[in-house]
């Protein structure tokens, strides 16, 4: 039911968190799903970022893999996040295809709020 | 994996197994119990002297048994058959939202046939009030079917009383005992029982074996669902299967034999382990705290996504609902009837214990269970509903 991919983010989320700086988030609690992102900026690039998920352990997962994936690239990375690619990658059933949508709207929220306000730290 | 799915299903007793498997090699116990011929009557002794056996242990008669596939199939035979074949002295039946699906769809089945059925709301701890059941009795009432005990929540129902209302109504009670046999004393007579489903899987026997009661004195035929033979009275054909049919009596029979002493063990453990678990802030019972069989824990967790928690216990073989719906995402609906949000519902545990639980496998699961939750509440963007801090 999960890949071993899954289990691994899963047990041992190394991005779980939240920062101050640009955030993100979509998906609510009486639909079952929550993902939030938080994210800081340095030199153009993306140098911090967080998650914090209230879902299944697809949706965990995939914002774990979010995460690393988007570290170190421009924030305009997190506009281009491809779900098809973190499915296959953690082998998520395709009923689950929606919390991976989330996730990206979470992310492009991020990417909205961090336009907003262009906050790199090291200016 | 630490096993604490009891309600779900029971290992098979090794006492249990032997019998079976003497019978599956034996001889002399191969032959079809409905033969004339020597081998066949020989069969058909050890199967009447089961049924002697397990009907005996409810107050029943050996003739008032039927041996079915199983409650599932004894839950249709009683409703169906019984409403089909009284259907000219009216067509309505009650019955409560919290039933097993058996019991559900037995009654959504007839509905598509013209009955009626009134669906019950029990409280929020899960408890039936016996005059809901007497209001809900009209003069085209025909058959009450209540659960003696809730699959989920472990909640018991006060089937004596509702029995005693259905008896002086002149309608037929149905009691859906799957859960109970072995663990709660039952006495047709004494309840006011006229039809009663058994199961041996729920009690440490082989799956795929049932029985069903009919008094004699108050219902003497159901409408058959199935057709093909004159076996079990022509109510449910089908060749017995000798070695389910003397698996489930000696289940049965052990369970019966360790009423006095097996369920107050497994409460304790129960109790031991609801202890434990009510430690963790913003944890809630589901059921009864003290209406309640012995072997079933529900609880519902805040803030905590119902996946996610079987998932971080997957050392551990749990429930997040009725087994025989947990595929689906959909919340449960004997949780929700209780009055739980979506969330809490779908954010519950069941916890069933039986024979082979020790206390330092409640230990360990109680360990578990606090360190997922903990752990999920730091990943989730909630933490802890509010003023649980």
């Amino acid at each position: 039911m999960y890949s071993r991919a899954v289990e691994q983010a899963f047990e041992h989320p190394a991005h779980a968190g939240k920062l101050s700086g640009a955030c993100g988030a979509a998906g609510s609690r009486e639909t079952g799903t929550r993902v939030e992102f938080s994210m800081q900026v340095a030199s153009g690039r993306i140098s911090r970022m967080c998650f914090q998920a209230y879902g299944c352990p697809h949706t965990i997962a995939a914002c774990e893999l979010a995460v690393e994936s988007l570290l170190g690239h421009p924030p305009e990375a997190l506009g281009c996040w491809d779900p098809g690619g973190a499915a296959e990658r953690l082998k998520i059933p395709v009923e689950k295809t929606g919390k991976l949508l989330l996730i990206q709207d979470a992310l492009r929220n991020c990417l909205q709020d961090w336009d907003t306000t262009e906050l790199d730290v090291t200016e | 994996m630490i096993y604490l799915d009891y309600a779900a299903t029971t290992p098979v007793d090794e006492r249990v197994a032997e019998v079976m498997s003497r019978c599956l090699v034996s001889p002399e116990l191969f032959a079809n119990s409905a033969s004339s011929h020597a081998p066949g009557r020989r069969v058909n002794q050890a199967i009447e002297s089961a049924r002697e056996q397990v009907a005996g242990m409810i107050n029943a008669a050996a003739r008032e048994l039927i041996w079915t596939s199983g409650a599932t199939e004894s839950d249709n035979l009683a409703i169906i058959g019984a409403a089909r074949f009284r259907s000219n002295r009216g067509r309505h039946l009650v019955t409560s939202v919290t039933e097993h699906k058996a019991v559900l769809d037995s009654c959504h089945a007839l509905e598509k046939e013209g009955f009626d059925v009134s669906f019950l709301h029990p409280d929020e701890f899960g408890v039936l009030a016996p005059e809901d059941v007497s209001a809900a009795i009209t003069e085209a009432t025909t058959v009450v079917s209540i659960m003696h005990v809730n699959n989920e929540t472990g909640v018991i129902q006060d089937i004596r009383a509702i029995g005693e209302i259905c008896r002086s109504r002149d309608v037929l009670f149905h009691v859906d005992a799957a859960q109970s046999f072995g663990r709660l004393p039952i006495d047709v007579r004494a309840d006011h029982i006229d039809m009663l489903s058994l199961s041996a899987h729920k009690t440490y026997g082989p799956k795929g074996a049932g029985a069903l009661f009919l008094d004699a004195r108050r219902i003497g035929r159901v409408a058959p669902l199935l057709h093909g033979g004159g076996h079990e009275r022509g109510l449910r054909p089908g060749t017995l299967p000798t070695h389910q049919v003397l698996g489930m009596s000696k289940a049965l029979e052990i369970a019966q034999r360790n009423l006095a002493g097996e369920p107050p063990r497994i409460a304790a453990l129960r109790d031991h382990l609801w202890q434990r678990i009510s430690t963790i802030p913003a944890v809630q019972l589901n059921g009864h705290e003290a209406r309640r069989s012995c072997h079933i824990l529900n609880v519902s967790v805040a803030g905590v996504e119902g996946e996610s928690l079987l998932y971080g216990m997957r050392d551990f073989a749990l429930s997040s609902g009725s087994a025989c719906i947990s595929d689906a995402a959909e919340p449960s609906y004997v949780l929700k009837s209780l009055g739980r949000s979506d969330q809490l519902a779908q954010g519950s545990v069941r916890f069933s214990l039986g024979r082979f639980t020790t206390r330092a496998e409640v230990d360990q699961a109680a360990d578990a269970f606090a360190a997922t939750v903990a752990r999920l509440r730091d990943l989730s963007p909630y933490g802890l509903p509010d003023g649980m801090d």
